[in-house]
């Protein structure tokens, strides 16, 4: 075996991914058979709307799914090679420790709310990076003030109500890259904040991931924050990708009209006043039923007859970069 | 009938038989029943298990089986009015206090705090004390000692209600105070006081025996099954069966009360699914999917 | 031109922090105009009491003073049925419509509902209505016996303005009302707006944080900030001028989807939070986080014209603006 050959594996591969949930009166397929890699240093954002099953993507794999929800995982997701599907859940539990660091949607929930600031971080850090406590607690401070919390000290004595919600984000990031991680997943760490504070977070999140050198991975389902963040996107429709591409691929001359109805729909500062809002009719179907062919043919405007008959596979869009790639053979063929 | 096999999922064939059972026995008790309750025959004074009396009789020779079933009219009977005074008083006071909040709010607090502080059986003792001990004296004591209870569980479900926005939507559409009360706070209290009556139900029953033991609840000749167990007392060695059958009563009632309420409460707060179900609906998705 | 259909008058709402006793200047001396047949637009972020503008507007709040003339009525002197009567015209819209539909109610129960509290008796005229309501905001009919939980978040706000709609009203108080959708179903909610506006001339109050969203919808914008109103215009003006520095900054938070623009844009980073409306700075209330602050800031700004209808409470809003877009 010549080792040496080969370049190290990325971050972060998904390949052929498909998650089933389980409740009792109904089973749902929110991922469907996903396939994308995360390379190091580079910033993926996942971009969908409520029920797209971005989160379930990302949680799925990391063992970070409700208490009660019984999932089903086929395919592979492998971080720096290594199967997180086929580990046992104390090697789960030491990759989410140092390996993979991540960031929740709402930092209230990921915090207990009776316990002070400090004792938290300290914890984590005393256990992933078997540091001695007073060694953790300079540690903790150190990584206040990284992610630009004024007077550490003093806020690692304070509890998570007394914060802000733009200081509590950042302590849930200050937690989210105390293990060091090579890989961070940040689920929507924006969408409860004003945009002001957005702004804040997101200048932080660039700037971490320039200083520590980690792949970051952001669910989200903001455009904007795609734009000012992200070097390669992926777009989730009911499950499924239906676009992949590099920001610029993707943001300035999307392929698929699900991705090209998604950006007409945010009203942009430039447009003129007296226009009206765009959007896209219908729903996103009930992934409680089975999907025949194109997810989003009955909202599409370009919709053919034979896009019902089976599901498209991901092309490459022609006349655009090489990873390009979107599931829609009605565009890609008006193209060539 | 699709209610009936939701109650039956839900609640499960032992506790739905066990609680429907006793509640027959205290509807038709008079009819099933053998003899007269308190209908004395001294000539069967202490009888065994027999052909003419399959429980028994007791010192007085009267037959042990009928006493039981008025002893669980007695208390089903007690239990219900309790119930249903305590729960209707209680959700008044807790619905007023929870819409209105602010002075009427801090009065039916403290009163609940008051009844908290102080054990219900005492309250009872109390109210018996002055008043002299009878059964509806019992229902009453019990029932005042029970209104906190209900008060507190309704304040806390409406206040939480009234701040929801589709009830400040009905305060800007200009409905009255009646209207979001009556159609729309009292159902959702109710649905709460039901899950924890069923339950509570057991508890009372328990109260019950215990004040007519102390000789506090109902008098002789009525028959009740902790008013049964004091009279067996001086019998215990002679006829243990005149204190463990009225025993044997209370104890499957309040298993059968517990069980309903816990089985009620369940089925509000879903556990993970059993292996079988899992497999069964992993089962049914492939089908559909492969189809 | 005519009066206002609605004018918010130096309207202050406080409320009592339950643990110091210190009160909450939520809404601190509001003064606001809304007129028939026209969308005002409210922005500010959370906690500078916009809603509780809007709650206080349609009596969800108590005002602690000043007054809203409605139709030429002073809502906060008006008692008993005809006050009732009144205050029905004004309705809102809340954020997160799931929670805004009763979950014992079907559509048609609710709607049915509404029409009996606005006074109507016949039951057939009512079913009528409620098909006609429903066909207003673009619903079809057989939605009636739905639940509010086995519809659409599109559906169900769009039920909830069937509702308002119920009782007749002039005004529409909408906080939020689209920021708990799916960005592709947002329009079909703000285009419902535009077409009760322009249908109706129904006269819309836009809480929302969302700066482009009210850009397209709203005539006039209100900039608030902690209790206060910092910058008033035509939304062309605010927009393209923008006189302060808060507002400046709002803007230029407001992401942009195309990464080149995004890159090429001069951010106004403000620093930390909101303060507390428990003790807001002296002076002008945004100094501790104005890029643009100097001493003069710690007395109070003056309300500053800079033209028709525009106006700013800022020492230096008469200066050219400092970070023009």
């Amino acid at each position: 075996m010549i080792r040496t050959t080969h370049p190290a594996p990325p971050p972060l591969e998904v390949d052929g991914f498909s998650v089933t949930l389980h409740t009792p009166n109904v089973s749902v397929r929110p991922v469907d058979r996903v396939t994308y890699s995360v390379e190091a240093g580079e910033v993926l954002a996942v971009v969908g709307e409520s029920g797209s099953g971005k989160t379930i993507l990302n949680m799925a794999p990391l063992d970070l799914l409700p208490v009660g929800v019984d999932a089903d995982m086929a395919g592979s997701v492998r971080f720096e090679g290594r199967d997180l599907l086929k580990m046992t859940a104390s090697e789960l539990e030491a990759v989410r420790g140092s390996g993979i660091g991540v960031v929740f949607q709402d930092p209230l929930s990921a915090l207990n709310p009776v316990r002070k600031v400090g004792r938290q971080l300290t914890e984590g850090i005393e256990r992933n990076l078997r540091l001695t406590p007073a060694q953790s607690e300079s540690r903790a401070a150190e990584l206040l003030a990284l992610v630009g919390l004024p007077d550490p000290k003093s806020r690692m004595q304070q509890y998570p109500h007394e914060l802000s919600g733009g200081q509590r984000q950042r302590v849930g990031i200050a937690m989210g890259i105390s293990g060091e991680p090579r890989l961070l997943i940040a689920d929507e760490p924006t969408t409860a904040l004003d945009v002001t504070v957005q702004a804040q977070i997101v200048e932080l999140l660039k700037d971490l991931q320039k200083r520590m050198g980690m792949a970051i991975v952001i669910i989200t389902h903001d455009f904007g924050v795609v734009s000012g963040l992200a070097d390669k996107v992926a777009v989730m429709y009911a499950g499924r990708l239906s676009e992949l591409g590099s920001v610029r691929d993707v943001l300035v001359g999307p392929a698929h009209p699900y991705t090209r109805g998604l950006l007409q729909s945010v009203p942009s500062l430039t447009v003129p006043m007296d226009t009206k809002f765009v959007g896209l009719p219908g729903q996103p179907p009930n992934l409680a039923h089975r999907i025949d062919g194109c997810a989003f043919a009955p909202r599409c405007a370009e919709v053919r007859a034979d896009c019902r008959g089976h599901r498209p596979g991901l092309l490459s869009v022609p006349r655009s970069s090489p990873g390009h790639l979107a599931a829609c053979p009605v565009v890609v063929n008006q193209n060539i | 009938m699709t209610w009936l096999r939701t109650t039956f999922r839900v609640v499960g064939w032992p506790t739905l038989l066990l609680v429907s059972s006793f509640a027959f026995i205290a509807i038709f008790g008079s009819v099933i029943s053998p003899y007269d309750p308190a209908a004395q025959n001294l000539s069967h004074s202490m009888q065994s298990f027999s052909a003419e009396h399959w429980l028994g009789a007791d010192n007085l020779g009267r037959d042990t089986l009928s006493r039981l079933i008025a002893g669980a009219q007695t208390t089903l009977i007690g239990v219900v009015t309790v119930l249903l005074l305590a729960g209707t008083i209680g959700m008044m006071l807790g619905t007023l206090a929870g819409y209105f909040g602010g002075w009427l709010d801090e009065i039916v607090m403290r009163f609940c705090d008051f009844g908290f502080s102080v054990p219900s059986l005492f309250v009872a003792l109390a109210f018996v004390g002055v008043f002299g001990p009878s059964y509806t004296n019992m229902i009453l004591a019990l029932s005042i000692a029970w209104v906190p209870i209900y008060a507190r569980l309704t304040r806390g479900v409406v206040a939480a209600a009234v701040s929801q926005p589709y009830i400040e939507s009905l305060r800007v559409l200009g409905a009255s105070p009646a209207r979001i009360i009556f159609r729309h706070l009292v159902p959702v209290a109710l649905g709460q006081v039901l899950v924890y009556a069923s339950a509570d139900a057991g508890l009372l029953a328990l109260a019950i025996a215990n004040l007519s033991f102390l000789g506090l609840g109902v008098q002789p000749p009525q028959a009740e099954w902790g008013q049964m167990l004091v009279s067996a007392m001086p019998y215990i060695q002679e006829a243990p069966r005149l204190v463990i059958l009225p025993g044997i009563a209370l104890t499957l009632l309040v298993i059968g009360f517990n069980l309903l309420g816990e089985r009620i409460a369940l089925a509000k707060n879903p556990r993970a699914m059993s292996r079988r179900k899992l497999s069964l609906r992993r089962a049914i998705f492939k089908k559909e999917v492969e189809a | 031109m005519p009066e206002p259909i609605l004018r918010v008058t130096d309207l202050k709402t406080h409320f009592r922090d339950s643990r110091t006793g210190a009160d909450i200047r939520a809404c601190d001396g509001v003064s606001l105009d809304l007129n028939a047949g026209e969308i005002v637009g409210l922005v500010g972020e959370s906690g500078c009491g916009k809603s509780t503008l809007g709650r206080t507007i349609v009596g969800l709040e108590r005002a602690r003073s000043g007054s809203i003339r409605f139709k030429g009525q002073d809502l906060l002197a008006l008692r008993g049925k005809t006050g009732a009567a009144t205050r029905r015209e004004i309705q809102y819209i809340f954020q997160d419509p799931l929670s805004s539909l009763s979950p014992r109610q079907t559509v048609g129960e609710a709607l049915d509902e509404a029409l009996i509290i606005n006074g109507e008796g016949n039951r057939a005229a009512r079913q009528a209505r409620v098909l006609e309501l429903l066909a207003a905001v673009s619903l079809p009919a057989q939605l009636v016996h739905r639940y509010a939980r086995e519809m659409s978040g599109g559906q169900r706000q769009r039920v909830c303005i069937a509702r308002a709609l119920a009782a007749d009203p002039k005004v529409l108080v909408c906080d939020e009302p689209v920021s708990s959708l799916d960005v592709s179903i947002r329009a079909q909610v703000m285009n419902l707006f535009l077409k009760l506006r322009d249908d109706l001339g129904m006269a819309c109050l836009l809480i929302a944080h969302d700066l482009a969203i009210v850009r397209l919808a709203a005539q006039r914008v209100y900039v608030m900030y902690l209790g206060k109103i910092m910058e008033e215009g035509q939304s062309a003006d605010l927009y393209g001028q923008p006189a302060h520095p808060y507002t400046q900054a709002l803007l230029s938070a407001v992401p942009l989807t195309n990464p080149d623009d995004e890159q090429a844009r001069r951010r106004i980073l403000l620093s930390g939070d909101v303060p507390s409306p428990m003790n807001p700075p002296s002076g002008c209330r945004f100094r501790t986080r104005c890029p643009a602050a100097r001493a003069v800031c710690e007395t109070a700004p003056p309300m500053v014209q800079r033209g028709a209808g525009h106006v700013a409470l800022c020492h230096f809003a008469a200066d050219a603006p400092l970070g023009a877009l």
